[in-house]
Order: C-alpha cells, then sequence, then structure tokens
C-alpha cells in the first residue's frame, strides 16, 4: 500500500501548522476572490503567483490549493443571494439558489451548497487518489469528434431546460452560438464578426455576458420590485443548516452529480461550468417534479454544487498526470508549478511525491477546513439580504462593473455587458429562455472548432463522428435525453394526471 | 422636484469632476541622473502564467534580488488578442520611461497576418534576453522515426499527415513547423493541414492518436518525452539543448534540413521611450544576463541565454520579419497594412 | 384557454429573429476567405446559424400572428402604472450613466469615476438621502480600489494627479 504511505506523509506535511494556516488563509481569501463577480479561480490563484516567488514550493502550493478550492466554494454565494454567479461554475447555482434565497430560504440555500461542495470535493480526491490514471487515460479518448459530439449532448439538453416554447429555446441557443463566433478563427487565421475592434479579437468573454444577463438584469428587474414596494429586505436569519428532510432529498443527487463532475472536469477544456450544468439538467430530467426547477429546488442547487466541486478536482487530472493544462486555472497552477521549477507531467508523482502528495492532501485537510469557515462566514454574508435594495443595487451595479473589468482589463466589455443586460431585460419580456443562450455562448467556440478539427482530421468525412464506440455512446446519451421528455410528454398525455396542470 | 434637482447636481458634478480632472493628466517627468525613480510599469501581454508572463516576472525578480534596480517593479497582466491589445496600449504609452512589456515571435506575427495593426516598430526593443526552440513529436508507437520521414511523406501527400498546435493558424505553432517543411522542399505548404487547438489541449490530443505530429515548444513536451509518452522527432535549435534526454533529441539541422527556428523572447518599451531610458536598461540587463542569478533562473526554466543588446536585437528583427513574410506570404495570410 | 385573448410577443421577436438572422448571413458570406483548406470553411458555421435563426424566426412567427403581438403591446400599456414607467426611467437613466461611465473610467480613474456612477445610480433609486448615498459610495469605490489594487493585485484606472 505504496499510496497509503505517500498519502500518509502528504497529510502529514499538510497538518503542520504552518500549512493548515497557509491553507485557511488561502481558503478565506479565495471563498472572497470567488464571491466577485467575474473573479473565479483562475484570478485567485493567479493573484498568489508573485507571492510564489518568495515561498517554499509545498508552501506555494498548499495556498493555491486552498485559493482554488475556497473559490469553488465562494463562488456559489454571489448566486445565491444576489442572482450573479461569481464564475461559469457558479451558473447552475442561480437557477434555483436565488429563488430559494427569494423563498426566505437563503440560509438552506447557503448550507447545503456548502455542504454539497464539502462532499463533491472530498469523494473526488478519493476518486483522484485511486482514478487519477485510467481517468487520464479515459480523457485522452476525447478527440475533435467527441469533443463535437459531447457539446451537441450538452445542448441538446437545454432543450429540457427551456421552459415552454422549445421555437425560442431554439432561436436563443442559435443567438449564443452566434456571438461565440466572435473573435479571430483558430483553424484559419481569420477574424469573423470583430468590426475592426482589437479587444473583440479573442472572442467575448462568456463571463461578459453572464455577468450582463444576470447581474445587471437582475438589478433592472428589482428597480421594479423597488418600485412596486414588493422587494423588502430579510431582517430575521435563522441557523445556516438544513432540515433532516431536505438532507434526504439531496444527498442522492449529491452522490449522482460527484462522478459526472469529477469525469467532465477530468476532461481539457470542458470544466467545471460543463460539469455543474450536466448535472443540473440530469437531476431535473431524473426528477418526478421537474417543475419545481427554477423555482428553489433544493436539489436543483445540490446537484451542480457538487459536481462542481468534483469538477474542479477532475480538472486536476490532466495537469498533474499529464502536465496538460485543461482549464484556465490549471493553466495558472501549472504556471506556478514552472516558476518553482517543477515541471508537472506523467514523473511528477516519481519524482516530487512530496509535492503531489502534499497537493492531494492539502486538499483534503482544505475541504475540511473550508467546510468549517463556510458555515459561519455564510451567516454573515447571508446578512447581505438584510441591506436595503435601494443601497444594495448600486452596489451590485458597482462591483459587476469592475468585476468585468478584471477578466480583460477592457472598457469595451463594459458596453458588450450593458447590451446583454438590455437584451436580457427584453428577452424576458418576451419570455426567450436565457438560459440556452448562455450555454451555447459557453460551448459554441468548442462546438465549432472541434467540428472543423475532426473533419480536417478525416479529410472531409463525416464518418469521423460515428467511429469510435466512444462517439456512438455520446451519440446514444443525446438520443436518449432528447428523446425522453418527448417520452415522458406524450406518456403523461396517454395516461393523464390526476389534476391537470396549467401550463404557461 | 426634488429628484430631478437632485440628479442634475450629481450630473453636474461628474461633468465638472471629468473636465478638471482629465485636463491634467500630465505623467510628471525625471530628469535623467535620477532614473529610474517610482515604480516601473512591467507587462504581461498575456494572462499570468503563461510563457511570457514567467519571463517578465524573473526579470523583475533577478533584477530586484541584484540590487541592479531598487525601485518597485510590479507586473501586470494586459492580455488580449495574443498581445494585441497590450501593443495598442504600449501606442497610448508613448515616451514612457516607465513601461517595460516582454514579447516574442507573436509580435511579427501578429503585424503580419493582420491581426494587429502594430508592430515591433510600434515599440522601442531593448534586448533578446532567451530563445526557446520548437519541437516536433509523435505519439511513442508512431510510424514515422525521424522528421525526415514525415517530410517525405507529405511530399507525397500532403493530407498525410495531420500536424496539430497550439497556437492558432499563421501563428508560431504552425509557422515553425511551416519553415522547417519549406526547408526540407515540401511544396504546396498552403495544403498541409494544421489543425489548431485551445488551452493546451493540442498535446491531449497527440497523447491520444488524435492527431499524427505535434509542434509546439520544447519545454511543453519535456516531462511527456521524459517519460516515454511521447517521441520528439526534432528540434529546431542549431545544435542539440538541455542534458539527458533532451539532449538525444536531434536537431532539423542533423537530419539534413538546414534550418533553425528561435522562440526568442526579449524586452520592450513604449515607443518613443527617452534616451537615458534605452541607455539605462542598455546598461543594466546587459549587466543582468551576467549574474548568477539570472543564469540559475534561465537554467531552472530550460531556457537557453540569447542576448542582444538593442542594436544587434532591432536588426534581428528586421531579419526575421522577412523570414516570417514569406511563409505567411505562401500560406496566403500575408496582410498587407 | 380562447385563442382570441393570445397575446405575446412571438410575432415580433420571430420578425427580430429572421432580420438578425439576415444580416448575420450576409456578413457570414462576405467574410475573408480562409486561404488554406476549404475557402468556405470559416463561414459555414455562421451561415448555418443564420439559416437557422431564419427558419425558426419564421417559424415563430406563423405560430403566432401580428395580432398578438399588437394586443401584447396594448396589455403592456393598459397594465402599466405609474411604478413602471419610473422603473423605465430608472433603466434608462442606468443605462445612460453606465455609458458615460465606460467613457470617463479610464480618464478619471477607478475611484472617481465609480464614486459618481455608484451614488448617482443610488440616489436615482432614492434622492432623499444624498448625503448616505455619498457617503456610502466613497466608501465603495475607495475600498474595492483598495482590495483590488492593493490585495489581489489587478490593475484598475488609476487615480490623476495623485496617481495611486
Amino acid at each position: 500500500m505504496e499510496i497509503l504511505q505517500f498519502l500518509f506523509d502528504g497529510l502529514l506535511i499538510a497538518m503542520q501548522p504552518i500549512n493548515l494556516l497557509l491553507v485557511t488563509f488561502g481558503g478565506i481569501l479565495g471563498t472572497i476572490v470567488g464571491m466577485l463577480p467575474g473573479l473565479g479561480p483562475a484570478t485567485g490563484v493567479a493573484v498568489l503567483l508573485p507571492l510564489t516567488f518568495s515561498m517554499s514550493p509545498t508552501g506555494a502550493l498548499i495556498t493555491m490549493a486552498g485559493v482554488y478550492y475556497g473559490a469553488m466554494f465562494g463562488g456559489s454565494r454571489s448566486s445565491i443571494l444576489i442572482n450573479t454567479p461569481g464564475d461559469g461554475a457558479a451558473l447552475a447555482a442561480t437557477f434555483d439558489g436565488y429563488p430559494m434565497a427569494m423563498n426566505g430560504k437563503a440560509e438552506s440555500a447557503l448550507a447545503i451548497s456548502a455542504i454539497a461542495s464539502f462532499i463533491g470535493g472530498l469523494i473526488s480526491v478519493v476518486f483522484l487518489i485511486v482514478l487519477a490514471t485510467p481517468v487520464a487515460r479515459f480523457a485522452l479518448k476525447f478527440g475533435p469528434a467527441e469533443y463535437f459530439l459531447l457539446m451537441v449532448a450538452a445542448l441538446s439538453m437545454t432543450s429540457s431546460m427551456s421552459k415552454g416554447n422549445m421555437l425560442k429555446g431554439f432561436i436563443a441557443t442559435m443567438i449564443g452560438l452566434a456571438i461565440a463566433t466572435v473573435g479571430i478563427d483558430a483553424q484559419s487565421g481569420i477574424s469573423r464578426f470583430t468590426f475592426n475592434i482589437l479587444e473583440l479579437q479573442s472572442g467575448i468573454d462568456f463571463l461578459v455576458v453572464i455577468i450582463g444577463l444576470y447581474a445587471i438584469g437582475e438589478v433592472f428587474k428589482a428597480y421594479s420590485e423597488i418600485n412596486n414596494g414588493k422587494k423588502i429586505q430579510q431582517k430575521k436569519f435563522g441557523k445556516i443548516w438544513i432540515t433532516k428532510d431536505e438532507w434526504k432529498r439531496s444527498w442522492p443527487s449529491i452522490l449522482r452529480s460527484t462522478p459526472l463532475g469529477f469525469i467532465v472536469g477530468a476532461l481539457p477544456g470542458a470544466g467545471g461550468t460543463m460539469a455543474s450544468l450536466m448535472a443540473y439538467n440530469n437531476e431535473k430530467q431524473l426528477s418526478k417534479t421537474p417543475e419545481n426547477f427554477g423555482k428553489g429546488e433544493i436539489i436543483g442547487l445540490a446537484a451542480p454544487e457538487a459536481a462542481n466541486n468534483a469538477a474542479s478536482v477532475g480538472a486536476l487530472i490532466p495537469m498533474l498526470t499529464l502536465g496538460i493544462p485543461g482549464s484556465g486555472t490549471t493553466a495558472v497552477m501549472m504556471g506556478a508549478l514552472l516558476m518553482l521549477g517543477i515541471q508537472p507531467g506523467p514523473l511528477l508523482f516519481t519524482q516530487h511525491p512530496d509535492v503531489a502528495w502534499g497537493l492531494i492532501a492539502s486538499m483534503i485537510i482544505g475541504s475540511f477546513i473550508l467546510a468549517i469557515v463556510n458555515i459561519p462566514m455564510a451567516g454573515i454574508l447571508v446578512r447581505v439580504l438584510s441591506i436595503p435594495p435601494k443601497i444594495l443595487y448600486p452596489l451590485v451595479l458597482g462591483l459587476a462593473f469592475v468585476g468585468t473589468y478584471a477578466i480583460s482589463n477592457s472598457v469595451i466589455d463594459f458596453y458588450i455587458m450593458i447590451m446583454f443586460g438590455l437584451l436580457g431585460y427584453f428577452m424576458n419580456i418576451a419570455k426567450i429562455p436565457t438560459a440556452p443562450m448562455i450555454l451555447a455562448v459557453i460551448v459554441g467556440g468548442t462546438m465549432e472548432q472541434s467540428f472543423r478539427q475532426a473533419t480536417k482530421i478525416s479529410n472531409g468525412s463525416l464518418e469521423i463522428f460515428w467511429g469510435s464506440p466512444l462517439a456512438i455512446s455520446l451519440i446514444a446519451i443525446t438520443i436518449i435525453f432528447v428523446g425522453f421528455p418527448m417520452i415522458k410528454k406524450s406518456l403523461s398525455k396517454l395516461f393523464p394526471p390526476k389534476k391537470a396542470v396549467e401550463t404557461a | 422636484m426634488k429628484f430631478r434637482k437632485a440628479l442634475s447636481t450629481m450630473m453636474a458634478l461628474t461633468v465638472i469632476g471629468a473636465m478638471t480632472l482629465t485636463g491634467c493628466t500630465g505623467a510628471a517627468t525625471s530628469d535623467a541622473a535620477s532614473y529610474p525613480k517610482g515604480a516601473l510599469e512591467f507587462i504581461a501581454p498575456s494572462g499570468a502564467g503563461g510563457g511570457w508572463d514567467l519571463t517578465i516576472r524573473t526579470v523583475a525578480k533577478v533584477l530586484k534580488d541584484t540590487d541592479l534596480v531598487s525601485v518597485p517593479m510590479p507586473v501586470t497582466n494586459n492580455a488580449g488578442s495574443g498581445g494585441g491589445v497590450n501593443l495598442a496600449y504600449m501606442q497610448t504609452q508613448k515616451g514612457s520611461e516607465k513601461l517595460i512589456s516582454v514579447y516574442s515571435p507573436p509580435i511579427l506575427l501578429i503585424e503580419l497576418n493582420g491581426s494587429s495593426e502594430y508592430g515591433y516598430e510600434n515599440t522601442t526593443p531593448l534586448a533578446r534576453l532567451i530563445t526557446d526552440y520548437g519541437a516536433f513529436a509523435v505519439p511513442k508507437d508512431s510510424e514515422y522515426k525521424s522528421i525526415t520521414e514525415v517530410m517525405e511523406a507529405l511530399k507525397k501527400d500532403p493530407k498525410s499527415v495531420k500536424i496539430g498546435g497550439n497556437s492558432a493558424a499563421g501563428s508560431m505553432d504552425h509557422i515553425q513547423f511551416l519553415i522547417v517543411a519549406k526547408a526540407a522542399g515540401v511544396e504546396n505548404l498552403k495544403e498541409i493541414d494544421y489543425i489548431s487547438f485551445q488551452d493546451g489541449t493540442a498535446t491531449a490530443q497527440i497523447l491520444g492518436g488524435h492527431i499524427d505530429l505535434l509542434t509546439t515548444g520544447l519545454g511543453d513536451i519535456q516531462a511527456l518525452v521524459e517519460s516515454g509518452d511521447l517521441n520528439a522527432l526534432a528540434v529546431t535549435a542549431s545544435e542539440r539543448v538541455g542534458e539527458g534526454v533532451l539532449a538525444e533529441i536531434p536537431t532539423v539541422k542533423e537530419q539534413g534540413i538546414d534550418v533553425v527556428f528561435e522562440n526568442w523572447r526579449g524586452l520592450f518599451g513604449a515607443p518613443e521611450m527617452p534616451e537615458h531610458a534605452i541607455e539605462f536598461w542598455q546598461d543594466t540587463l546587459a549587466k543582468m544576463v551576467e549574474t548568477e542569478e539570472w543564469k540559475t533562473e534561465a537554467a531552472k526554466h530550460g531556457w537557453a541565454e540569447a542576448y542582444l543588446g538593442q542594436e544587434d536585437f532591432t536588426e534581428f528583427l528586421k531579419k526575421t520579419n522577412e523570414d516570417y513574410k514569406v511563409i505567411l506570404e505562401e500560406i496566403g495570410l500575408l496582410v498587407n497594412n | 384557454m380562447e385563442k382570441q385573448k393570445k397575446a405575446d410577443f412571438d410575432f415580433l421577436s420571430g420578425g427580430i429573429s429572421v432580420i438578425f438572422g439576415l444580416i448575420y448571413g450576409i456578413m457570414s458570406y462576405n467574410l475573408k476567405r480562409s486561404p488554406m483548406g476549404d475557402p468556405l470553411a470559416p463561414s459555414i458555421f455562421p451561415l448555418i446559424l443564420a439559416t437557422g435563426m431564419v427558419l425558426f424566426g419564421l417559424a415563430l412567427m406563423f405560430k403566432s400572428d401580428m395580432a398578438s403581438t399588437k394586443r401584447a403591446f396594448a396589455l403592456i400599456k393598459e397594465k402599466t402604472t405609474d411604478n413602471d414607467i419610473l422603473s423605465r426611467k430608472m433603466i434608462m437613466l442606468t443605462v445612460a450613466s453606465a455609458i458615460v461611465y465606460a467613457i470617463v473610467y479610464e480618464h478619471l480613474g477607478y475611484v472617481i469615476s465609480t464614486f459618481f456612477f455608484v451614488g448617482f445610480i443610488m440616489t436615482v433609486l432614492d434622492r432623499k438621502k444624498i448625503r448616505r448615498n455619498i457617503i456610502i459610495s466613497f466608501i465603495f469605490s475607495v475600498l474595492v480600489y483598495y482590495v483590488f489594487f492593493y490585495l489581489l493585485g489587478i490593475s484598475l484606472p488609476m487615480t490623476p494627479i495623485l496617481n495611486i
């Protein structure tokens, strides 16, 4: 049991008082950074880069793990409290987390988010220890064709997310995909739809779209509620915890979402956003009462939260085992490792076992510390809801702008964000769903690029898309996901439920 | 109408504030003798953790540790459009004595392929510091055992070998391969399929066998070559580099293709940088590359030292720019602006 | 649910989708041709999207009709309260001030521009407590600047003259 020995050594390193302090410091810093709109784990880790110069490799890595983990915990705080996701991975937490807070259940929402994050993260670290190599091998099977099919699967799942009208969902998807085509086309080197604006060459960051649609859109919505006197601040706060019943309903979905998030996270380039959205959809499909999703269903918050933390652990696999950064955050972490003179790759575990196992052990310790720190911290944070809305929403606006600026230091993004804020407002009036559009913006780039990568490899033949067992299984999954709601619908038409549900 | 009044007061304040403040943003100029005075502005034109970022942070650290520069040197990241965003920013800082940025071949490529209207002429090249080399790798069970075999296959059928890399078409990874292919006598460079991957995922694609050959920086595949997962066919240096497994990788020259491709990195000041600042950096950087601290750092990151002073560097840039121009012209990505 | 009472913006939304699709499609077709490989390669995916927007837009238009969009507008007009008008005014003011904010942001520096922007929005929402608004927006802008610049090392536009 060599692994246990290494892990034990790692734990000993991570348990040293100084390292405990570092992981706590990192965790709190990460939580704060994660909460700010636009700033995610990548920024948090980048903030630490200059510090790593003067730290020992292990100390630096442990702090970084704390930040990374903390940001994953923190990202959903602002999703729940002010409907403004801190980063892409926290997007799915707005779907049910914010309605929960609006229903006066902010305490449960914050608690389940911390609990689900903790469980998802901890189980994934165990997965990482046991399964790193086979999962890395599996991830390598994903060629461009498989990536394309994965994106199609993710997109087709949104059809189930668009409430009411499928057509409007398709239109939103098309527009989202069109937004993703802005920028330099990597396959040909030609810039598309950039209107000669330099900043647009690297494309429109999906975070700007999210902040525009959600944060700005939420502020606009809040105006009318303030004027109608509907928006009242919460004055009494309960304990940050969940009821037995809520726990009973949540744990199966947490356990289901963890492996899903872990695998999706391990695919280079897929990431936490995809993982949490897929987990959300998955739970909605499985649920007996899918109509409750989006209205404050606790499962709809527990699932993406578990998946998102699991994905953050999974994302470390390509970096640790192959030296490939699969996400923005792991790219920064890899940069930090390189600065410390450590080359991540297949030999990392044999050449630097102290570093690799120290990192893994500190993620375990970090999970516990963050769970302990987060519950009381949530107790303070929840009081955001007691700020009078007339003060809170201008501040949300201010944070949205500074967060957007932090993404790429460009004022152009301000205009883009305002545009999406207005677009979101009008889409809301016209009852066009925004979720499919956002997902399309997120996956659109990869979808088109991988399609063209695949056809270049196959010299134009489309057979590559069903040329591997993996590709065929992905097609099967998509068909099931698209077909399942239809079958369910036709079944319920054949056997109408006792009480006819009024549809909007 | 208290509401209106309050609003107009706020508006008026904003306008007055804007007028008074934008008018007087002139930077304080310091005299030559006391340069540098006050914090400098070090910029990495990429996100944190990338090659440019690593280079400029290392420079800042060495300058500080060796006391060559005693003023603060905060590094900021001004990413976007392959460095183009920062190039445009540098134009707004004409004559600044504080701004120091880092660039490598893309500063030439982004101007040539039209994605930036500015190029190296719109900066003040200060010094070339280091160089890295390109490498070509195949999966360990690939049918290709040498770079010449790849080139022969391409000559017969340009579609037979699928080349993958981590930069966009017409940028670094693509160009370095084409420069070698051209030197090897492959015609129809346009016909060769180059497949671009994002976020460094090309390495995963070569490991999974989805592409046939990976063109990238030597540093990016070092660990995978050491572990035996990838077989490096050639490195674009003039002679073998590094030690251990790396030293076993043959150069393209050894295999009869007479060409070298360097992924150099150098420092650039703002356009029209004052003379005294240029002199200071000439002097300081020449001293820096001789220090032990710098040599240790360079060795740690596997950088080959390639110092060139301001004049030589400018000359070098001019020549390299012509070389790249030829390749981009051939694949039709040259934009005349 | 009777057909006559149907009031929605689907006809208009569909129409916008068609127009947007057409413009996007024309722009896609006019993109620079790829010099390598298939010259149309960069345009194909956008062209598919444009077609999708037009087709789905038309389908949405056919499912609904102009009359229901008219009804929806009428309904909104009818239901609009003074509060709604106020809200719309606030949104317009927010957008306008956000644009001004974006214009002056890099010139005035973060702290000053944000102080005015946040303070202005607060005043739009609550014009009675100007002193409170000034204090809060001042604290906010300075605090955020401090946190971003000094703690996180993310550079925001500096305050002119003071150069901090």
